[in-house]
Order: structure tokens, then sequence, then C-alpha cells
């Protein structure tokens, strides 16, 4: 899919980005240069503050692993925010109120309630054949609904210091972006590395042929979506920590920084690529700062997250990248059957 | 004998399944009179700008392309409905400038699909959260409309409000635009099968286009309807997204299954408000409706599904 330098020197190869790589490095190099000289006084390019890009740029990413995921065998998955936010709620209240749990036991039953719902999702898009949007549409209301249930729509504060220590920063660098290394480590060998990945990329491909090649295609399927919950969950448990607190639909619009992510990622490098997923979630963090602190309101970054989505679909189309990503069948129909009843 | 009752229960099952539902959910809380002539037209009047919405969904739908930005455009239109009024104080004017609106918007989309086969999805998802931005970036709190003349539009009545009337005519209009001309005919073909649409002759790109024209001006409709029931405008679109995927997929399992179509759209449209009208007359919270709403999308989709689940070559993702 990437195509490779086209140096003969093997060494070079190696070492020298694909062209795609190399024009994305540039984009983010020109975006770097403008907002340097754009913002006042320098105040971008102080250590602090690219330190706090990189730290913003963590709980994105995680989304985006986990949407990516979804994306790797056609699926897709509108609520991935909802999970997160439920999870977010459940941990908070597991740890406050009459019930203190310890923070592990907290986490632990969050995981699993995301796993829960997401292997819920799996099921019903591969066994029962229900468009994968159309279940995830569904799903999330139902979670809005059963929060609501729970919850009565207050927010939680979280005491919980061992929990809140997930976001701390130390020596400099935050917490935050060393459960990110962890996290995309475990993904790459993952999705890149071991069979389950190779087989998952190529029901991606095509679904008939690898069904006749004998793969389980509907335990992928439902695996995949699994996955996918989780790792949203792991998002919204490190939200929680990092804000200390949670509303009842604060993570809800992370969804949209899910899919710009994965998208933006999947037509410059290809269907999941783990450097590639951190790559863009950290020019989109770089943005979204710079703007704010131009002092652009959050609804025009906001409008400026859908705007990277369009623009990148045409990234796509002019510059004659990956395209295998935008053959989404979300849309597609119940093969009738007339024949079997008349 | 039996081929033909399994046949009936394929295309009607469906519709007379949530008919029984309604009875006997009636029969349960037989105190709440859910049929009550007052009560229908309260149901119709709130249900007129999810089945108008639905039924642009429908065309759009029938072309087969999928659409998420109205739920960010019905917001979007809405606020500028009440901001136009507030500042010109002319029913015309505001509809016009929401028409307008729309009508860029879906030209654009349909150009991005047409022209440069983008899939429709992932281009109406970026137009949804674009359109939830510059929502809100117009206006931080409720706005309400101030003009009692554009008020007044959603109470005329002649036997039945005026907009009920309005509605009950684009259905007809467009169950025989779609099921009796030969335009309707090339539309579903052009859904149904593309590569046949082409060899029949049909311009493809011509008949997406007018059929996202058509969705746009029902999505202005509804919004302009919706806002002056409403009068305060607040995110309105929120609350649409589900109950308008659910008409149209629901519609989709009776009548004609697998396929959406006018009919099974009202249907749907209007099962979804009656339910939605009973548990707030049973006083259950709002949030239960959003969970039985989600349910019976799952549902229902699942069981059409799941009967053509042999046939299904394809795991549908």
């Amino acid at each position: 899919m990437i195509k490779q330098g086209s140096s003969s020197s093997k060494k070079f190869k190696i070492w020298f980005p694909s062209t795609q790589t190399g024009m994305f490095l540039a984009l983010v190099l020109t975006v770097f240069i403008i907002f340097t000289f754009i913002i006042p006084n320098f105040n971008y390019i102080r250590i602090g503050n690219l330190n706090n890009i990189l730290t913003d740029s963590v709980i994105p990413a995680i989304f985006a692993f986990g949407m990516g995921m979804i994306l790797v065998v056609r699926g897709f998955d509108l609520s991935l925010g909802h999970i997160a936010s439920m999870v977010a709620l459940i941990i908070a209240y597991l740890m406050s109120g009459g019930i203190k749990f310890d923070p592990f036991t907290a986490i632990l039953v969050g995981l699993t309630t995301a796993a829960a719902i997401g292997l819920l999702n799996g099921l019903l898009v591969s066994r029962m054949g229900i468009s994968s949007f159309i279940v995830t549409l569904g799903m999330q209301f139902l979670i809005i609904g059963i929060r609501q249930i729970v919850t009565h729509g207050q927010s939680v504060y979280i005491s919980n210091s061992l929990f809140k220590s997930l976001a701390k920063t130390q020596f400099g660098i935050s917490n935050l972006v060393i459960i990110l290394i962890i996290i995309a480590v475990l993904c790459y060998f993952l999705m890149e590395l071991s069979t389950f990945g190779r087989k998952a990329h190529f029901i991606g491909e095509n679904i008939e042929a690898s069904r006749f090649m004998g793969i389980d295609v509907k335990q992928y399927t439902m695996f995949a979506f699994t996955l996918g919950a989780v790792l949203a969950a792991i998002g919204g448990a490190l939200f929680a920590a990092r804000a200390g607190g949670v509303q009842i639909n604060s993570v809800d619009s992370k969804l949209l920084d899910a899919i710009t992510i994965a998208v933006f990622s999947g037509v410059i490098f290809g269907r999941f690529k783990t450097m590639g997923i951190i790559l863009v979630s950290i020019l989109i963090s770089m943005i979204s700062t710079g703007m704010s602190m131009l002092g652009v309101k959050t609804e025009w970054i906001e409008f400026m997250k859908g705007f990277i989505l369009l623009s990148s679909i045409f990234l796509a189309k002019f510059m004659n990248m990956n395209t295998e990503l935008l053959k989404l069948q979300v849309f597609q129909k119940i093969k009738r059957s007339d024949k079997q009843w008349t | 004998m039996p081929n033909q009752f399994i046949k009936f229960i394929r295309l009607y099952g469906m519709p007379i399944g949530l008919l029984v539902l309604l009875l006997l959910v009636q029969g349960i809380f037989h105190k709440v009179p859910l049929f009550s002539l007052l009560n229908i037209k309260h149901i119709l009047l709130e249900t007129v700008s999810i089945a108008l919405t639905a039924l642009g969904l429908s065309y759009i739908m029938i072309s087969g392309e999928g659409d998420l930005s109205f739920a960010g455009m019905f917001s979007l239109l809405t606020v500028v409905f009440a901001l136009v009024s507030n500042q010109l104080n002319s029913f015309t004017i505001s509809f016009l400038s929401i028409c307008a609106t729309i009508l860029v918007v879906n030209l654009f989309i349909v150009l991005l699909v047409t022209k440069l086969k983008f899939s429709s999805f992932i281009v109406s998802i970026a137009i949804m959260f674009m359109a939830n931005g510059v929502e809100k970036a117009l206006h931080q709190q409720t706005t309400l409309i101030q003009d009692p003349n554009i008020l007044s539009f959603a109470k005329i009545e002649f036997g039945l409000p005026l907009v009920v009337l309005i509605a009950a005519i684009v259905y007809i209009f467009s169950f025989f635009l779609i099921n009796k001309t030969k335009f309707g005919f090339s539309l579903r073909i052009v859904g149904e099968n593309k590569n046949a649409a082409i060899e029949a002759g049909i311009n493809t790109n011509q008949m997406k286009v007018i059929a996202y024209i058509i969705a746009g001006l029902l999505i202005a409709l509804a919004a302009s309807i919706e806002s002056t029931r409403v009068g305060a405008i607040y995110e309105q679109g929120k609350y649409y997204m589900l109950p308008v995927f659910a008409a149209c997929f629901l519609g989709s399992s009776m009548f004609v299954p697998g396929r959406v179509n006018v009919f099974g759209t009202l249907i749907g449209a209007l099962f979804l408000g009656v339910i939605e009208k009973f548990m707030n007359m049973i006083s259950v919270e709002s949030y239960l409706v959003s969970i039985a709403q989600g349910a019976i999308l799952i549902i229902a989709v699942g069981l059409v599904a799941y009967r053509h689940r042999e046939k299904i070559e394809q795991i549908k993702l």
C-alpha cells in the first residue's frame, strides 16, 4: 500500500520515508512553522506547550486505535464516545460515594462493561447481519438512556489520588504518554505483526476471499468490535483521571476525534498503522492547541476537525493516495430472497 | 395457500405486529386515553417534522446513498430560521433562507458523492460535525422566536392542523412520484443496481442530485415547522437523529422488505411518535424514550436481517 522510496540502495530505502509519509511530515512542519510565527512571544514553541500538545494527543489517539481496529474489518462504530462516557461514569461512581472500590477493581469493572457492550455490538453485526452503522446508532441511544437511569444526570468527582496519578506528570513527562506508548506497542504487535492482525486486514480487503480461505469472519468481526470498545473505554478512563471528574456526556464528542484521526491516518498511511495514528493525532492536537491559543472558540475548533476530516478525503482523491478505506459499504441492503418464498 | 399466507406475513407482519403492540399497551394502561381525538391531533402535530425529515432521508436512501448530515443540519436550520425571523419578521424570507442554506450544503455533498465518488457516509459525518460547530457558534443559549405571526403558523387549523395537511399532501405526492412515475422507477433502479441503471441509459448522477435536492427541501420544511411549533430553539437536531433513522429502517422492514419505501417510512414515523407520546403520558422519564427507540430500531432491523441471514452474501459492515 505504501510506496517505497525510489532509491536503489537498500539501507537508504529503509531510512527514507515513503512519499506519502514525507508529504505528511512536511504538512506537520508547515503547521508548526505557521503557528510558531503567528502566535506572539513564541509561546507556541515553549517546552511546556509542546509537552502539553503531546499530552493532549494521547486520549484521541487511543480512541482512534479503537476506531481503527473496527475500520480494519470494514465496520463502523458510532457508539465509541458513549461507551467511553459510560465507563468513565462507572469508574467514577464505583470509587466515590458509599461503595469506595479501589481503583483496580473499578477499572476492571469498567473495562468489562465496555467489553460486554462491544461484544453485543459485534454479535449483532456478525451473527444477525445488521449493518454496523444501525447497530451502533441504536446502542448509542440505549447507552444514553441507561446512564441517565444510573446517574440521574449528575456529574461525579473523583477523589482517589491513586487513580488520578494515571494522568500525573513525572520527570517532565506525563504518565499518559507512557500509557500511550504501552498501548501503541501492544496494538503494533497485535495488528501489524500477529496472525490476528494479518487475518483482520485480509477480511477488510476482501470478505468473500477470506471466508474461502477458512478465516472465521464472524469471530474476527466480533473480536474487533470488542477490542475497539475496550480501547475506547481506556480512553474514557484516562479522560476521567485527567479531568478529575466526569460529567454525564463529557467524552461523547471524542467520537469526532476518533473518526477524524482514524480516517486521516488510514488515507495517508494505510489501514491500521500505529505510527500513523499517533502522528495524525499529534498533528490535530497541534492545530487545536494553536487555534485555542489564538483565541478561537471551541465550536470553531470542532468545525475545524470536521473540515480536516473532509479535506483528508480530498487529499486521498487528488494525491492518489489510499482510497481503499473510503469504500466502506455501510449502507448495504439486505438481499431480497423472493425465490425462497414464491 | 400456506405460501400466500407466508408472503402476506412477510409483507404486512411488521405493521400488524406494531399495531397489536400498541393495542396491547393501550389495554394494559387503559386509564391513559392514547387514541382519543385530541391526542391523535397532538401526536400528528408532533410527528410532522420527524416524518418529513425521514421522508427526505428516504429519498436519499432510495437513490442508494446514506446521509447523516441531516442531524447537524436540522439544528443549524432551526437556528438560522429563528435568527432570520427575529431580524426580518417574515416567514417567507426565513423559509427561503434555510432552503438556500440546505440546498448549498446538499449540492456540495452530492457533488462530492457523484463526481468525486466519495463515501457519502464519511462526507456526511464531517458535514454533521461542522454544522454542529457552526450552530454552537451562532448561538450560545436558547433562541426564542419573537414574532407572533410566525409562531401562529403551526396553530392554523382546518379540522386538522395545516402543517399536518401539508405533510399528508407531501407524502401522497411522494408516494406517487416514487411508485408510479418513470422518475421514481429510475430512482429506485439507481439505488438497487447502479450498473443496471447505467446500462439502461439512466443518468445516475442526475438522479442522485434530484434526490438530494428534494431531501434538502423536505428537511428545510421540517425545520421551519419545528421552529414555529416549538418557538424556543436549542439543539433541536440532537433529539431527531435516532427517530428519523429508526423511522426509515422500520419502514424498510415492512411492505417491501429490505427496501426503504415511502409508506413504510410514514408508518415508522407515526409509530415512533405514538410511542414517544405514550411514554410522555404515563410520565416515564425521557431517557426511557431513547432506550425504547434504540431497542425498537435494533430489534426491527435485526428481525428482517435475521430472516435473510442465509441469503446475505456479505456480512454487512
